[in-house]
């Protein structure tokens, strides 16, 4: 079975149906894509799968559970994590404690204890901070563990950002157009990034794009959606050959 | 605890306690006038104050217009408190009293911030403004306090002993607070909640607990200014008097606590010092401000605290990191010393942390896939 199952997902915004009974599943340990154009619903459909939005019908099952909630944190304990089309960092804060709020949820110790510095926090505040090393290091961003997010490259912010939502330990990470305003060598970066995302943590990951290339290149299956509706549902070799995503999305060669 | 962070506490609980010494024997010691003492005790507790506020407006990044609110529910509280014991002088009351009225202003901090925190930026500079008004209506409309009339017979117990070690009490609390994953939650916030969200921060909850705890501080500072005026006013808890606080918050720097201690002690002490100058006084109190912010935007300090590493720092000592925000007790994940940036060294220091995670350099790797592979 699939990990993340979406069923007959909609929601209406007054009189428009932005996602019209959208169903598709993401594999675990896989990486699937979700394009469209530009208004046909991707960005609303992980809106709705972080609580931004509530839907007006249709589930969602994250491992056969039922996912439900309110508000977007209780998405990411229940274990799902998105990044943002435009970078969203905590820009005044260092590379390292940005990595260390997505840590927060695992943390145990209270306020008091913090106030305090019980034993409690001395050992865990060691703990998170190697965590947090080990996954900077992971996309060698430890160099700058101590420079202000804001500092970074733009490149670097984006690995940063997705750095940050892996330390929530979700089971499945939602990427929102990680390609977005990089230049070519920066996508091919971003590319070898999301392979190691596939190495080393084994989680599913649900990304939306429009860098074909990008898309094509590493998902083992894509959704392309249009005008809210699920039109293809498949492998990149199938979705290239479909006739109604060409004609709806991809458009022809001349 | 490393040896060095212990040190590091010795040292500023030595400097905390040498800058007492200091102005002790100058009160003792009859160097300077009473009225100069009376004004450091006042000093102390506007920096509670404005500390206080800092934690909301600086750190959580929530514009507070009502904080002398907050500081009017403790000092009326801790007020009446101390005068039904009727124990003029009676330190512990008084102590006990000041946790009474900072838990009060905590409660109202709670049920003022449940509906207006859910509001951005104007917004709730708006509610908290009403609720200082309120709070104002309110004790003016009560019998218990006076009504109209100013609250008299309040003991002047608060000394400038008192009100300078609760002042440090409170810079502590705060500062450790903000050194937590509870802080860095709070700081996320600021920066971007909508990330913070994203992130898993439950910002509400996190709202809540910052902006009780600023009211619960500026519940005490009220409480402390009841009982070293022994006369309260309702007026004098005005909109005048929370815009009063701002100033010292953005004067000292936004974010920074030692700058928001040293700009209420500066604006507290200006109007004194330039007494003699009469009726220019207001004038140049105002340009004081207006060049401070023309040529310091960022406030006195900026974020930076006033620290043994911003010491270390302007003596020219190096091989101390520019980390930000490295304050009195330094942050808690010790900084990497010194890392380079550049090629070669970047992969010097790749090497140096997988040595101290304890996995051989040659497959690092290895350990992290093990590492990483847990949660299921």
């Amino acid at each position: 079975m699939a990990l993340l199952e979406i069923k007959d997902l909609t929601l209406r915004f007054g009189g428009l149906t932005a996602v019209d009974n959208v169903s598709f599943s993401v594999e675990d340990k896989s990486i699937t894509g979700l394009i469209g154009q530009n208004g046909a619903g991707k960005t609303t459909v992980f809106n709705l799968l972080t609580y931004v939005y509530q839907p007006n019908s249709g589930q969602i099952f994250l491992d056969g559970k039922e996912m439900k909630g309110k508000k977007p944190h209780q998405a990411v304990t229940q274990g799902l994590t998105r990044t943002f089309q435009n970078i969203r960092l905590f820009r005044n804060m260092p590379v390292i404690d940005n990595v260390k709020v997505g840590c927060l949820q695992q943390g145990k110790y209270s306020v008091a204890s913090g106030i305090f510095r019980l034993p409690s926090y001395w050992k865990e505040e060691k703990e998170t901070h190697n965590k947090a090393l080990e996954l900077l290091d992971v996309f060698d961003l430890v160099p700058y563990a101590d420079h202000y997010a804001a500092s970074l490259p733009y490149g670097q912010q984006r690995k940063l950002e997705i750095c940050r939502a892996l330390a929530t330990k979700p089971r499945v990470l939602l990427l929102d157009e990680p390609a977005a305003g990089m230049n070519p060598s920066e996508t091919e970066e971003l590319m070898s990034t999301i392979d190691r995302i596939r190495q080393y943590f084994e989680i599913a990951v649900l990304l939306i794009e429009h860098d074909m290339k990008l898309v094509m290149g590493i998902c083992e299956k894509i959704v392309v959606l249009n005008y809210g509706c699920v039109i293809a549902e498949g492998t990149p070799e199938e979705i290239k050959n479909n006739e109604e995503v060409i004609n709806a999305y991809l458009g022809y060669e001349v | 605890m490393t040896k060095s962070k212990f040190l590091s506490y010795v040292v500023n609980l030595i400097a905390a306690a040498a800058v007492f010494l200091a102005f002790h024997l100058l009160f003792s010691g009859g160097v300077v006038s009473r009225s100069y003492r009376d004004l450091f005790t006042l000093g102390c507790i506007y920096s509670i104050a404005a500390v206080s506020l800092n934690l909301s407006t600086g750190l959580l990044g929530e514009l507070c217009l009502g904080h002398a609110g907050f500081m009017s529910v403790g000092a009326y509280t801790s007020a009446l408190i101390t005068i039904s014991f009727d124990k003029p002088g009676d330190m512990p009351i008084l102590l006990l009293s000041l946790v009474i009225g900072g838990l009060l202003a905590a409660l109202s901090g709670i049920i003022v911030g449940i509906p207006a925190l859910r509001l951005r930026g104007d917004y709730l500079a708006i509610t908290t403004l009403a609720f200082g008004e309120i709070v104002k209506v309110i004790v003016r409309a009560l019998k218990i306090t006076g009504g109209g009339q100013p609250m008299t017979g309040i003991s002047l117990t608060t000394n400038y002993t008192l009100s300078y070690w609760i002042l440090i009490i409170t810079i502590i609390i705060i500062y450790t607070l903000i050194r937590s994953r509870h802080g860095r939650a709070i700081l996320s916030i600021r920066e971007d909640d909508i990330a913070a969200e994203a992130s898993g921060v439950a910002v509400t909850r996190y709202k809540l607990l910052a902006f009780s705890l600023s009211a619960f501080f500026a519940g005490v500072a009220g409480g402390l200014y009841a009982h070293y005026q022994g006369v309260l006013e309702p007026q004098f808890f005005d909109y005048n008097q929370s815009i009063n606080f701002m100033v010292m918050v953005v004067l000292g720097g936004i974010g920074s606590l030692t700058g928001s201690v040293i700009s209420a002690f500066f604006l507290t002490l200006l109007p004194e010092i330039l007494r003699g100058l009469a009726v220019y006084r207001t004038l140049i109190y105002s340009v004081v401000l207006v060049l401070l912010m023309l040529y310091r935007p960022e406030g006195l300090l900026g974020q930076k605290e006033l620290s043994q590493r911003l010491f270390a720092r302007l003596l020219g000592r190096n091989g101390l990191r520019t980390s930000p925000q490295s304050g009195v007790g330094g942050s808690s994940a010790s900084p990497q010393e010194n890392i380079p940036v550049s090629g070669t060294a970047e992969r010097k220091a790749d090497s140096a942390v997988s040595d101290r995670l304890g996995t051989s350099t040659g497959a690092p790797e290895e350990a992290l896939e093990r590492k990483w592979k847990g949660r299921r």
